[in-house]
């Protein structure tokens, strides 16, 4: 019945690091010891008036412990190491709800390894004002709420107020539930919850050791480290099918009935030991041993069997997993380096044009345009070779914007940008419409037709992408099957069929660029020599001729 | 007004344009009528098609100064490119060459690409780089190897002539020209005028997607000159891996000719770049690729056998107008066998429509 429960915790909190959990580690395997039952402290149940008090240790046994094991000579050390143990929430005192160590008679209990910070515990304030809740249903003096934590429930109430009788229910389901426990587990459990709360809201004027430092948080790559109870709190959901529970105080009892279950196995070892050592004594049964007034030797060791247990089961788990995240952490982070090493190297490798070669390059790019820059340039002045019509927001005329349709014929200035570059012809449609024409007439339109459909491709909707490389593919790439194939080598057609193995907008880049470039050195040169081109600009020369005697004529 | 007079003189302007064009188109259809004849350039990729062209028209005139210029921008281009091949199967199969050469080398690439942007101007130091980079040993192993990249077989005449190309007044001659490499596509129709006959010459892209054009042109044709590489009988097609060059020539030249087309076209038959057969043959054996080739490994040998093979597969009708010839089209002496060959094959053809 433990083990299962166990082992789904482990496996579960075996994803998760507390960023902490170095250090939890070493306070754990610190505990452990102390929780050995011949080696480490000696716990037992003290008698008092009309009463008993389980499983306590003292202040002078835990300090003679830790200055006899850890070969201590200062008392002040092992008072400041007991401190910070305590203050940590492994340990605590019975009648205080401050977490420190005092080396004298007071009482202390160690606390169940359920509760321990390294298992991420991250409680929120419902649960607190459920446990506070329930806390004022009980009838007990010593169990009435401390002044703080009056204050803090009478703020949650009203933070809360709108849920707060689903709050309350919560609060009435696990007094029952308490209610049913034997007397003795419910007075160590209520003071093991409270010691738990202790740590997560402490008095005012103590430190908070659960706060994480925000680099260790950020480092461990998590805002929160708390799914770990949630886990549990769906282990023990499903174990006592009942889902209004918190998390954190659910999943606390349903780590209980493992302890019950040990302690009803521990008598059973004792009933073996007296018959074979005292050979004469009958053997008596294990509710006869807790009924009786008097305690007897077996009865004593009952409770630190039960906590051994747990812990050396919860112990060997926690070590299990401990080393994987950290091996996996590692691994990320050599990956990390060793991506970051390529591209520190990649990027020395890039060969860089110097900032002069730039220079140069530009200037001499502007310079060539110097003609068709307009500011440099003014339309329509003397210097305009082209003798445009005039600058319209200078000379408050539409003549500009309307050359085209006044004369029918296209500008000048338009003509020799088309000569100038390849890319400054492709740019302009009409330019691509009087190429198209020229490159039908030599029987090589669908380089074109190719090119722009690739160009509709990059800027088409998402939608229609795979429409269109189909389209494409089919109508000029297709080897067996293309109405109009274009001329690509086996390198590109390579290229472009791995792509369209992930079809996007890009995947015809290469081929693209591999006829723009055919068209550009062939078909380029032979349009700005053929019939068509000349023929425009002869037409263009014609106007600006009939201008020159119109303006001389108007003179 | 003056918008509307303009507008009234445009009108007439147009219809006088119109008048006049009309007028030469006239005049033009009359002259064709005469003495006209049009030849079809055909073959594979890359077998010089275009170069016999430029031979031709070479032979009937000058370039112009925007021609030339334009080619001299090609010049600088071709170099770019080139370059950037070497460069990049030195990389690729890990030729030695240093780091420093690399990045270096990778620059005068960059260089080159705006020396072609700024009209073909190269600085003294680019054209220093490009000469050493030509002298690289790494450089020189990946050019031995160029047959498996497809490296054209002008880039060492270009790098071999850099002291010439990057002198400011450098003007491309026609050796420059007939080595300049850019791919065709589509149909370049160019008018030459050859011993008083206006040739319209067509010259067609050889790669496969360029191929189904041609059929345009099959019922015009009064000669076709099928262009083929002899030298590349070893090599792979820059469209298809698999393809030996030789093979695909030999077949496509078959499909041309097996009867359905160009009933009385006269059939010439280049048998190009047999300059670097002459190289080629002495370490390379022709039976390794065409197991049917018995004789010596020689060049005689060789090009009767490839004779046989061009001529075995087509129709019957064609072997009688079949003239064969192992030309350079790269060299000035190829002028002489088109003049020739063309002089022979268009007073044929005239003599056939009693026009002479």
């Amino acid at each position: 019945m433990a083990l299962p429960r166990l082992r789904v915790n482990a496996s579960n909190e075996e994803r998760l690091v507390h960023p902490n959990h170095m250090v939890y580690r070493k306070m754990e395997m610190l505990v452990n010891q102390m929780l050995d039952a011949e080696a480490g402290v000696p716990i037992k149940t003290v008698k008092s008036f009309l009463s008993k008090v389980p499983s306590v240790f003292t202040g002078q046994d835990l300090i003679g412990w830790i200055m006899k094991n850890l070969e201590m000579t200062d008392l002040s050390d092992a008072l400041h190491l007991a401190h910070l143990i305590a203050s940590h929430g492994y340990l605590f005192q019975i009648d205080d709800h401050v977490l420190t160590v005092k080396n004298d008679g007071t009482f202390y209990r160690f606390q169940t390894p359920y509760f321990w910070p390294s298992n991420c515990w991250d409680p929120e304030n419902t649960d607190y004002a459920v446990y506070l809740c329930k806390r004022t249903m009980q009838n007990k003096a010593h169990l009435e709420l401390e002044d703080f934590e009056a204050e803090n429930l009478a703020k949650l109430q009203k933070m809360f107020s709108r849920k707060w009788e689903f709050v309350f229910m919560q609060a009435e389901a696990q007094y029952k539930v308490d209610k049913k426990r034997d007397r003795q587990e419910r007075q160590i459990l209520d003071s093991q919850e409270r010691a738990f709360w202790d740590v997560h809201r402490p008095v005012p004027g103590c430190v908070n050791t659960t706060e994480v430092d925000f680099r260790k948080l950020s480092r461990s790559g998590r805002p929160k480290y708390s799914s770990g109870g949630h886990a549990a709190l769906a282990a023990s959901t499903s174990g006592i099918g009942c889902t209004q529970y918190s998390q954190s105080v659910a999943a606390a009892h349903a780590s209980l009935p493992s302890t019950s279950n040990g302690s009803a196995t521990s008598p059973r070892k004792n009933d073996q030991e007296p018959s074979t050592s005292s050979g004469g004594e009958s053997p008596s049964t294990s509710s006869a041993a807790a009924g009786t007034a008097t305690t007897s030797a077996p009865s004593t060791s009952t409770p630190p069997v039960t906590t051994i247990t747990a812990t050396i089961n919860a112990g060997s788990f926690r070590n299990n997993y401990y080393t994987r995240p950290g091996l996996r952490r590692c691994t990320q982070v050599q990956d990390t380096l060793k991506l970051e090493i390529v591209q520190l190297n990649s990027r020395l490798s890039k060969n860089v044009l110097r900032t002069s070669k730039v220079v140069e390059n530009y200037l001499a790019y502007y310079e060539q345009r110097r003609v068709f820059d307009p500011l440099l340039t003014p339309p329509g002045s003397q210097a305009d070779p082209f003798q445009s019509q005039p600058n319209p927001w200078i000379n408050d005329t539409v003549d500009f914007w309307q050359h085209d349709k006044i004369t029918g014929d296209i500008q000048t200035r338009r003509l020799k940008l088309w000569e100038d570059s390849f890319e400054e012809l492709l740019a302009d449609s009409l330019g691509r419409e009087t190429l198209q024409k020229f490159l039908d007439k030599e029987y090589s339109g669908e380089n074109l037709r190719f090119w722009w459909e690739v160009q509709k491709l990059r800027k088409c909707s998402s939608r229609m992408v795979p429409v269109m490389v189909t389209e494409i593919y089919n109508e000029f790439i297709d080897t067996n099957a293309a109405t109009s194939p274009v001329n690509v080598d086996c390198k590109v057609m390579e290229v472009t069929e791995d792509n369209l193995k992930n079809p996007n907008r890009w995947s015809f880049d290469e081929a693209a660029d591999h006829i723009y470039c055919l068209m550009k050195n062939d078909s380029y040169q032979r349009f700005l020599r053929s019939e068509i081109y000349k023929d425009l600009v002869l037409q263009s020369r014609k106007k600006v001729s009939l201008n020159c005697s119109f303006s001389i004529f108007a003179s | 007004m003056g918008v509307c007079q303009s507008f009234v003189l445009t009108d007439e302007m147009k219809d006088q344009i119109k008048v006049n064009k009309e007028i030469e188109k006239q005049l033009e259809k009359k002259k064709n009528m005469q003495l006209e004849q049009t030849v079809l350039l055909l073959g594979p990729g890359e077998s010089g098609k275009s170069t016999v062209m430029k031979q031709m028209r070479a032979m009937t005139g000058n370039y112009t100064k925007t021609e030339l210029h334009e080619r001299k921008v090609l010049i600088i281009q071709n170099l770019c490119q080139f370059s950037e091949m070497l460069l990049e199967y030195v990389r690729e199969y890990i030729l030695e060459m240093t780091e420093d050469d690399d990045k270096r080398y990778t620059v005068m690439c960059e260089e080159l690409k705006m020396a072609v942007i700024h009209d073909g101007i190269m600085r003294p130091e680019l054209a220093d780089t490009l000469k050493e980079f030509w002298g690289n040993s790494a450089i020189q192993d990946a050019y031995s190897k160029r047959d498996t990249f497809h490296l054209t077989d002008s880039a060492k005449y270009f790098f071999d002539n850099i002291d010439r190309i990057k002198l400011p007044g450098f003007e491309p001659t026609n050796q420059d020209i007939v080595h300049i490499r850019v791919p065709t596509t589509g149909v370049a129709q160019v008018e030459v005028i050859m011993n008083n006959i206006k040739l319209m010459i067509c010259d067609c892209g050889g790669q496969r997607s360029e191929r189904r054009k041609w059929y345009h042109f099959f019922d015009e044709a009064d000669a076709v000159l099928f262009v083929a590489a002899i030298s590349e009988f070893d090599q792979k097609l820059a469209e298809d891996e698999e393809t030996n060059r030789m093979h695909e020539s030999i077949r496509l030249f078959w499909t041309v000719f097996n009867g359905k087309f160009f009933k009385k076209a006269a059939v010439i038959l280049f048998l190009n770049k047999i300059d670097l057969f002459e190289e080629k043959v002495k370490h390379v054996k022709i039976k390794d690729y065409f197991p049917k080739f018995e004789g010596a490994n020689t060049v005689s040998e060789g090009t009767k056998f490839f004779r046989r093979q061009f001529r075995e597969g087509i129709h019957p009708d064609f072997k009688k107008r079949m003239y064969t010839h192992e030309t350079c089209a790269i060299s000035d002496q190829v002028q002489i066998i088109i003049n020739t060959v063309i002089d022979t094959v268009i007073q044929d053809n005239l003599k056939d429509t009693g026009m002479i």
